[in-house]
């Protein structure tokens, strides 16, 4: 008897320290309870800082979300680009050029914005150390990377804001480098044209 | 007597047929015929250094590559079929290495290298079009210089994608390696997105034994594997061996072809001509002897020769009976008892016609072109082969008695002559020549070796639709004795195409330093030395940069002033990047026994335009070849008047020379004519045409000889049956696909048909 409650209770050991822990964040749910349109856009604006310029760099753009196709990051100022972020990678596109795809070793990179941007739990507690901290209706939600691949991109991100609505994103790299994302309205629902898909993803 | 002839020529016969199977047993069979159109020409040392340098790429590089396309039914292909088509691809036996072509040139440890050594491998280059693109004095260029840099680096900072190159910003705010990236990717291949494209080299060219198989198979492995787990992807595929295993087929079934119909048509003949069809055995077994004895000996000779030279070799079929028709007909001709007698009567005009024939086709052994010595060496071992068969065949198997073989060949030709028909025909042949001289034109073209291709170009052009490109693009190579010289050189094809504004280039010349750069960087590093570290860390501060977060780069660039780097370390630069350019990029930089050379791929350039220097020229195989090939036409004109002057010496040796000059007068008016009619029915001659020409000549020599020969007045009905025959073969031979087979057969159909014309008009003179 002695002999069977110890194996079986070696079995439950061995089987909790082998099964993969999913962190379960409250702060995600609520984000998902929000009941955004799986197809928006939503403006941004982009702060990057770099300890060698005494100035930061401000981008401004549009962001757009289609199930299926990814991510759409249109920035429009100082500098007109469109990035495209879906599981095959990143495409970088410039109007009256070739489309440029990105190196094999962005996918990582871009898998953790797409895993962001559409709140996928299970990915991100896999990849990051999630932290919360919640006061009132503020929220603080920090990811800290687990292996050394994500961690040649991101130090530690940062996301903020008001009850179920995401208001920035905070991501720092080494070196005294940053850059924070802003959103500077709330998203809307977008239903594209075809030739808009074409254009945006 | 009779009795040990016949023994003897039985042994006789035995005996080169055990020689002939000991020897045809020793030979690689599986080896010794190629398909390869390499092997069509002279050797690589025989030609000039541009074509040396294509026949080298093609057989060792481009015929080495696979272009592969998935392409999808879908907007875009799975995310996982790239790696794991890739992952295939390696495991297959026929593939040593893979690259995705929809992603810039797998060049990691290139670019590592490059940013190991930026400052001394792309700085000169940045500097110069930096100092190109100033507008200020000497006295400000330095600080001009370093305020573009700062400007650059400031602008480099508003682009959103300038975040992939933050970590190395504080050690190259020069930004050298995003500057050479930009110069490489206005040139990288794209394709449309529903399509991946991959590029994979192969272990051996296709024309190596095995190698067509293997890859076959693998390809049926690689089309099973993406049909089965990717249903709505489709993979095609092209290259070189496309094109080999087309060819190849499409000979072999040309070979067959024309041989089958050749043999048939001939032995037809035979059997209409003959009385008694037993005598076709004979035939049969010249023929086939004969075509063995010279394929044995052609082969044991080149060790491998081409299937264009059995293509042509086919030509035995109609003129390797001649020799046997001869000795049969004119038994019953003459009015022999037996073989043996027939012989002695005609041994003169049978030896006289074989030889000068044998002897005419062994001055192409002098030829460079590969496919014409063999199928010279093939013709004339054949025909003698012809001579000894027919003979021994003769004795072997003589019985007594007279003989009545031939039928429908005692027939009246129907022109009689006169002599206004007669002064008539003589201008014939000078208007021939005349029309001849003045309309004829040359065509040299390597394809007319080949069977015309469908499959595999409509294939190629399948494969280009899924590449965008922009405009027309075309390849150059350059040269030089050392690394420095092949940089100078590509620099000036940039140059040049840069100021007629014709497209945009890619090589090496774009992001490495040539000797006048390297020149003008040490004497500014001469000039302006530690200052430049100190002006550009002001020209930092004034644009709102902090000098001290650049402290690496610095650090290194100062290392690198200090260095007391000369020309001849740029010159070593070569030695050292050379082991990265492999696969793909092995284009841009490869070197051999005679020095360096590169390619520039030139794209936009839509009409041709030739900067063709000592040192630089296009890589356009077929117009290379073909220049090549044109250059032997003067070595092939000159070997057939060597035939010829062979041919006439040999006449004048066996007859007097008065006889000899009546002789030659038949095939010389039987040439001339049909140079004419030629001219007026085709557009240009080519190389095969003129071999053509002395083949013709050679049978109606042998027509020339035996009617100078004959006994009586009656008309020798041998040279009927062997006209018909040849006639035959050769009209089956101007109908194939392949230009030069065609060629061949109707010069000489035409000059059979008018030598046989005149022939049988002569003999009615001499009635």
């Amino acid at each position: 008897m002695k002999f069977m409650l110890s194996w079986i209770l070696f079995f439950f050991v061995v089987c909790s320290l082998t099964a993969e822990t999913h962190q379960s964040s409250r702060i995600i749910q609520t984000l998902k309870e929000a009941n955004l349109p799986a197809s928006m856009k939503v403006p941004f604006r982009e702060v990057r800082h770099y300890q060698l310029k005494k100035t930061d760099t401000l981008f401004t753009g549009v962001m757009r979300i289609l199930p299926g196709r990814g991510i759409s990051i249109e920035y429009q100022e100082p500098s007109e680009r469109i990035f495209v972020l879906s599981p095959t990678g990143l495409i970088i596109r410039t109007e009256g050029k070739l489309d440029k795809q990105a190196p094999e070793e962005a996918i990582s990179m871009v898998k953790v914005f797409l895993d962001l941007l559409t709140l996928n739990e299970e990915a991100l507690s896999g990849n990051f150390l999630l932290s919360e901290k919640i006061e009132e209706t503020h929220w603080m939600l920090t990811l800290f990377p687990k292996n050394n691949e994500l961690k040649r991109f991101f130090q530690v991100i940062d996301l903020e804001g008001v009850d179920s609505v995401l208001q920035s994103i905070y991501i720092k790299n080494g070196r005294s480098r940053w850059k924070k994302i802003t959103f500077t309205a709330a998203p809307v629902e977008w239903i594209p044209t075809d030739s808009a898909i074409s254009h945006y993803f | 007597m009779n009795f040990s002839l016949k023994t003897g020529s039985r042994v006789a016969i035995f005996l080169i047929l055990a020689i002939l199977s000991i020897l045809g047993l020793r030979i690689d069979w599986s080896q010794s015929i190629s398909a390869d159109v390499f092997d069509l020409l002279g050797s690589q040392q025989s030609n000039n250094r541009e074509v040396q340098k294509i026949q080298s790429l093609l057989q060792n590089q481009l015929s080495r590559e696979v272009i592969f396309v998935i392409a999808t039914t879908e907007k875009t292909p799975s995310p996982a079929v790239k790696s794991e088509f890739i992952q295939r691809i390696i495991e297959c036996p026929s593939f040593e290495s893979v690259s995705c072509l929809n992603t810039p040139p797998a060049a990691k440890e290139l670019i590592a290298f490059l940013y190991q050594h930026r400052h001394f491998i792309l700085f000169p280059k940045w500097l110069e079009r930096t100092r190109q693109s100033l507008n200020s004095s000497v006295n400000t260029e330095l600080q001009s210089v370093c305020d573009i840099a700062t400007r650059n680096l400031d602008q480099f900072l508003l682009t959103p994608e300038s975040m992939a190159y933050e970590d190395h910003l504080t050690e190259d705010p020069l930004l050298l390696i995003p500057d050479l990236l930009n110069q490489l990717g206005k040139n990288v291949t794209d394709s449309s997105g529903s399509s991946l494209l991959f590029s994979a080299k192969l272990v051996s060219p296709p024309s190596t034994p095995g190698t067509q198989v293997i890859l076959e198979q693998d390809l049926l492995e690689l089309r099973s594997w993406l049909s089965m787990y990717y249903p709505a992807h489709e993979l095609i595929d092209t290259g070189f061996h496309r094109y080999a295993s087309e060819s190849k087929d499409l000979i072999k079934g040309e070979i067959f072809r024309l041989n089958l119909i050749s043999l048939f048509v001939t032995l037809a003949i035979a059997i209409t001509l003959l009385r008694k069809p037993i005598l076709l055995l004979p035939l049969i077994f010249v023929l086939v002897l004969s075509i063995a004895g010279a394929l044995v000996t052609s082969i044991l000779y080149f060790g491998k020769i081409h299937v264009i030279a059995l293509v042509i070799g086919s030509i035995l079929t109609g003129v390797a009976v001649d020799y046997c028709f001869h000795l049969l007909l004119k038994r019953e001709e003459l009015k022999q008892e037996s073989f043996w007698e027939t012989l002695c009567m005609i041994r003169v005009p049978l030896i006289t016609s074989c030889f000068s024939t044998v002897f005419g086709f062994l001055v192409l052994l002098t030829n460079p072109v590969a496919a014409i010595q063999q199928l010279g060496l093939f013709v004339s071992v054949g025909l003698l082969f012809s001579l000894l068969f027919s003979v021994l065949i003769a004795l072997a198997f003589d019985r007594p008695g007279p003989w009545k073989l031939s039928r429908n060949l005692n027939y009246s030709f129907p022109l009689r002559r006169s002599k206004s028909l007669t002064f008539g025909l003589l201008f014939i042949p000078l208007c021939g020549i005349i029309i001849f001289c003045f309309f004829s034109s040359q065509r040299d073209d390597i394809q007319d070796l080949q069977v015309p291709l469908v499959d595999a170009p409509a294939n190629e052009v399948r494969i280009r639709s899924h590449f965008q490109k922009k405009g027309t693009q075309s390849y150059w190579i350059s040269m030089g004795d050392s690394f420095l010289e092949l940089i100078d050189h590509q620099q000036k094809l940039t140059q040049q195409i840069s100021e007629e504004g014709v497209g945009g280039i890619l090589n090496l010349a774009l992001i490495l330093p040539g000797s006048n750069e390297i020149t003008r960087f040490l004497e500014f590093r001469n000039t302006y030395g530690n200052d430049f570290i100190a002006s550009f860390a002001q020209s930092l501060e004034r644009n709102g940069f902090d000098p001290l977060a650049f402290d690496a780069f610095q650090s290194d660039f100062q290392t690198f002033l200090d260095a007391p780097y000369t020309m001849e370390d740029w010159e070593d630069l070569g030695n050292q990047i050379f082991p990265f350019f492999n696969h793909q990029l092995s284009f841009l930089l490869s070197r051999d026994n005679a020095g360096y050379w590169g390619a520039s791929r030139v794209q936009g350039v839509e009409k041709a335009i030739s900067w063709s220097t000592d040192h630089t020229f296009e890589l356009a195989p077929l117009r290379a070849l073909n220049h090549a090939f044109a250059s032997y036409r003067g070595n092939v004109t000159r070997s057939l008047w060597y035939s010829l002057g062979v041919i006439m010496m040999g006449l004048v040796l066996v007859f007097k020379p008065r006889k000899a000059g009546a002789i030659l007068l038949l095939p010389a008016f039987a040439v001339l004519t049909s140079l004419g009619l030629l001219t007026l029915f085709k557009d240009s001659f080519s190389l095969f045409n003129l071999i053509g020409l002395l083949l013709g000549t050679c049978i109606t020599l042998d027509y020339s000889v035996f009617i100078s020969q004959k006994e009586s007045a009656i008309y020798p009905i041998s040279i009927r049956a062997s006209a018909f025959t040849t006639l035959a073969s050769f009209a089956v031979l101007s109908s194939s696909k392949i230009p030069a087979v065609s060629d061949l057969g109707i010069t000489v159909f035409v000059i059979t048909f008018v030598g046989l014309f005149f022939a049988e008009y002569l003999n009615q003179e001499n009635a």
